[in-house]
């Protein structure tokens, strides 16, 4: 069988037209009757030509593809090549190396408008009502003399705007200072970032790439290395399908999403017509190092979701400041939300060293099912009262505004709203998954908080905090997973409701007396139940708890030992931190050790001083599931009834 | 029982032939006279009231207000579809302006015609052609 295919390809001809440096090409197929009037005008396909604007025209054999315009930045000028068949939407002005150009309303197809070649001095502006995709084509175009715009590239057009970093292309934008533009790259509309290449941006009077409406990223490489403002700063919502965005230098957050109206259309389907703040983070690498005060490495006006695979890192090491609009104290955060935070994947590490700063935060709901989460805070109490400032306050928080302060926390969820005697809890955490590991440092840092309820039905919690390793507002309730909390200066875990252990596996230190390892708000008439689960309690329990589950007390504890607790089956290894001060079994802390309390489906034995020669690790590998152990010697248990 | 395995090798031959699409470049004036050129390394340049045609056979001179339209051609044995409104005799000159004789229409002329530059007027229109 043979097959044969016959091509005629024609050698096109193309008519260029000169005008200055812009050069339009018309195909020879396209162009039909070309016609002079008065002997002052000729008109091509609709594009009316003064003859005195024309520097020459030439016939010859280039090809051009319709749509698209080039443009070739070189020094002081650029050359702008303009397909024929779009000719006539367009309206191009020229000083220097700085382009604008004008899209007629009545343009109703995409142009393609490809940026390359090195200005020291230009821009791109570009204007219209039509949507249009910008290549950056190896691209270095700094403005000093704003024309047009002090952006380095503008887009005054409303419409989704393709930004294609072509691939293996770097490009570098930088702004004029001199300029009052809104970013480096400024895009009206919805900015689209593909392709494979690498974006390099300088902010120079406010943020590195602002958008009007939504962006997102999918493939491209984007750095921003300073910027005075945000580093990417967008309406509607941001969305991060894949690529690598790499923020530094900036004077305000990291990456920050806002609401373009007034009123939020939540989540919607394919994101159509989306107006909700939220940013959605599905996949590629973030890694943004904000310094400035209380800046905010990933902030929404919305809701933050991550999935899927990203690998998110922040750090922030601005320490709070005072804001003299809303009269109170801000701190720095890793990923803040005003709405709700929804972690299920990803890898995110969060670190914040300034005073006051938080690792993750929202004011709705966190919930998380999955993900690896690492947060770490140094930071102390940030106090400033707008005249004087403390960037260690140990003062008694209880005594001052609340305004006044800024406590550092790994991660906190919710809100606790006190008017005159009234106050409302809103917000919660729910964790069913992931792994979350929390260290905090700082003075009155909290591992974990909710401002109001807590449920853990899952996942993995590893958790060294100064305050309260795990804290809620109102009930905490745990019903499975693995829980490790260890607060050096507070409780374990405090419930400022009830205290609900149904399940899974708990092992709480708190600090010395009067704090306690699980603490219920026993003062305000809520309580600590235990119904379940496998617990180990050292620095005790809050007296007065309801032990559904026989609790027992161990004869003695130790700091950095190796014990094993088995009940039928199972033996489950575990080791103590330092611990220092203390006190005596039954009485609290105080003396040699702290006490002991454990608790597990069926009567435990314990020993210690075991040597762990397998099982399943799980918090830092200081607690071994299905261990097994050898050697150690008999602990003493015997049951507990709630009370010290 | 033997198996017979033919084999069948399909060949794919890419034959690429090349065709000048639009090798000439016609001005009209107003006077109706259309002036053929080929558009082979053809630059325009306006000067003062006049447009300087350059290819490499030639340059040409137009006023511009003359000027009606210009428009890409096909090929010069298409030269009939300008003259498709009419028919009758071809007269034909070389470059020169040396009578070179009449022909019943303008194909005809242009199949016995040999290589050059010729100009043709028919009752109502003249124009300058490049037979290949």
């Amino acid at each position: 069988m043979a097959a044969f295919v016959l091509t005629i390809a024609a050698r096109a001809q193309t008519l260029n037209v000169n005008v200055g440096n812009v050069t339009y090409k018309f195909p020879s197929s396209q162009t039909g009757d070309m016609t002079y009037s008065d002997g002052s005008t000729l008109t091509i396909i609709n594009k009316e030509f003064s003859l005195d604007e024309i520097d020459g025209m030439t016939v010859d054999y280039t090809s051009v593809t319709d749509n698209t315009v080039e443009i070739g930045y070189n020094g002081s000028t650029a050359t702008i090549t303009v397909a024929g068949n779009v000719a006539q939407y367009l309206t191009i002005t020229q000083e220097g190396a700085h382009i604008s150009i004008a899209q007629s309303d009545d343009l109703a197809q995409e142009i393609t408008y490809t940026l390359s070649g090195t200005s020291s001095d230009g821009e791109f502006y570009m204007s219209g009502s039509y949507k249009a995709t910008i290549e950056l084509n190896g691209l270095t175009l700094t403005n000093v003399t704003p024309v047009y715009s002090g952006a380095a590239v503008h887009i005054q057009n409303g419409k989704r705007i393709n930004v294609k970093v072509i691939n293996g292309t770097t490009n570098t934008l930088i702004d004029a200072e001199s300029g009052s533009q809104k970013g480096c790259l400024y895009v009206k509309g919805h900015a689209e970032f593909k392709q494979n290449g690498t974006l390099n941006i300088v902010g120079n009077v406010k943020h590195g790439i602002k958008s009007g409406e939504y962006i997102s990223v999918k493939n491209a490489t984007i750095n921003v290395t300073s910027a005075v403002g945000d580093g990417i700063s967008c309406n509607e919502y941001f969305l991060m399908e894949s690529g690598t965005i790499n923020i530094s230098g900036t004077g305000d957050d990291g990456l920050q999403c806002d609401l373009d109206g007034d009123t939020s259309t939540g989540m919607t389907t394919n994101h159509e017509d989306e107006d909700s703040g939220n940013i959605y983070i599905e996949g590629g690498t973030i890694t943004i190092n904000c310094t400035a005060l209380a800046a905010k490495g990933i902030k929404s006006e919305g809701d933050i979701y991550i999935s899927e695979e990203p690998a998110i890192n922040v750090t922030t090491s601005g320490n709070g400041t005072w804001d003299e609009d809303d009269l109170e104290t801000k701190a720095a955060c890793g990923i803040s939300a005003d709405g709700n935070i929804d972690i299920s994947g990803g890898t995110i590490t969060l670190t914040s060293t300034g005073s006051g700063g938080k690792g993750m935060k929202c004011d709705g709901i966190m919930t998380v099912s999955g993900g690896d989460i690492t947060v770490v805070t140094t930071g102390g109490l940030y106090y400033n009262d707008g005249t004087n400032e403390n960037l260690n306050y140990t003062g008694d928080t209880d005594q001052i505004s609340n305004n006044y302060y800024s406590s550092p926390k790994g991660v906190k969820a919710g809100v606790k709203d006190t008017s005159g005697s009234t106050t409302t809890y809103s917000g919660g955490m729910t964790i069913s998954g992931g792994a979350i590991n929390v260290t905090t440092s700082g003075h009155n840092a909290e591992g974990i908080e909710s401002k109001n309820y807590l449920n853990i039905s899952g996942g993995e919690i590893y958790v060294n905090a100064y305050d309260d390793g795990i804290n809620s507002g109102q009930d905490l309730t745990i019903t499975d997973g693995y829980v490790y909390s260890h607060a050096t200066n507070n409780d374990g875990m405090d419930a400022n409701g009830n205290f609900y252990i149904n399940g899974g596996l708990v092992y709480a230190i708190g600090a010395s007396s009067p704090e306690v390892a699980l603490d219920a708000n026993t003062e305000g008439g809520k309580k600590l139940y235990i119904n379940g689960g496998t617990i180990i309690a050292v620095g005790g329990i809050e007296s007065g708890s309801q032990l559904s589950q026989t609790c027992y007390q161990a004869s003695s504890v130790s700091g950095n030992t190796w014990y094993s607790m088995t009940y039928g089956s199972t033996v489950t290894a575990f080791k103590t931190p330092s611990i220092s001060g203390g006190g005596g079994p039954g009485g609290g802390p105080g003396g040699g050790g702290y006490s002991m309390i454990v608790s597990a489906s069926s009567t435990p034995t314990m020993k210690s001083g075991i040597t762990v020669s397998s099982g399943t690790g799980i918090f830092d590998n200081n607690c071994y599931l299905n261990a097994t152990v050898s050697g150690g010697s008999n602990v003493s248990l015997t049951q507990y009834n709630g009370n010290h | 029982m033997k198996k017979l395995i033919l084999t069948l090798l399909a060949v794919i031959a890419v034959l690429t032939m090349r065709a000048d699409g639009y090798p000439y470049l016609l001005f009209k004036t107003a006077d109706g006279t259309i002036h053929a050129m080929s558009v082979e390394s053809l630059t325009m340049e306006i000067s003062g009231s006049q447009l300087v045609v350059t290819n490499s056979e030639e340059t040409q001179t137009f006023t511009i207000t003359d000027l009606d339209k210009m428009f890409f051609y096909e090929n010069t044995t298409g030269i009939d579809e300008i003259f498709s409104t009419e028919s009758g005799e071809v007269s034909v000159f070389t470059i020169m302006g040396i009578y070179v004789g009449k022909y019943p229409d303008a194909n005809e002329a242009l199949k016995t015609l040999d290589k050059g530059l010729y100009i043709l007027k028919t009752k109502s229109n003249t124009v300058k052609i490049a037979v290949q």
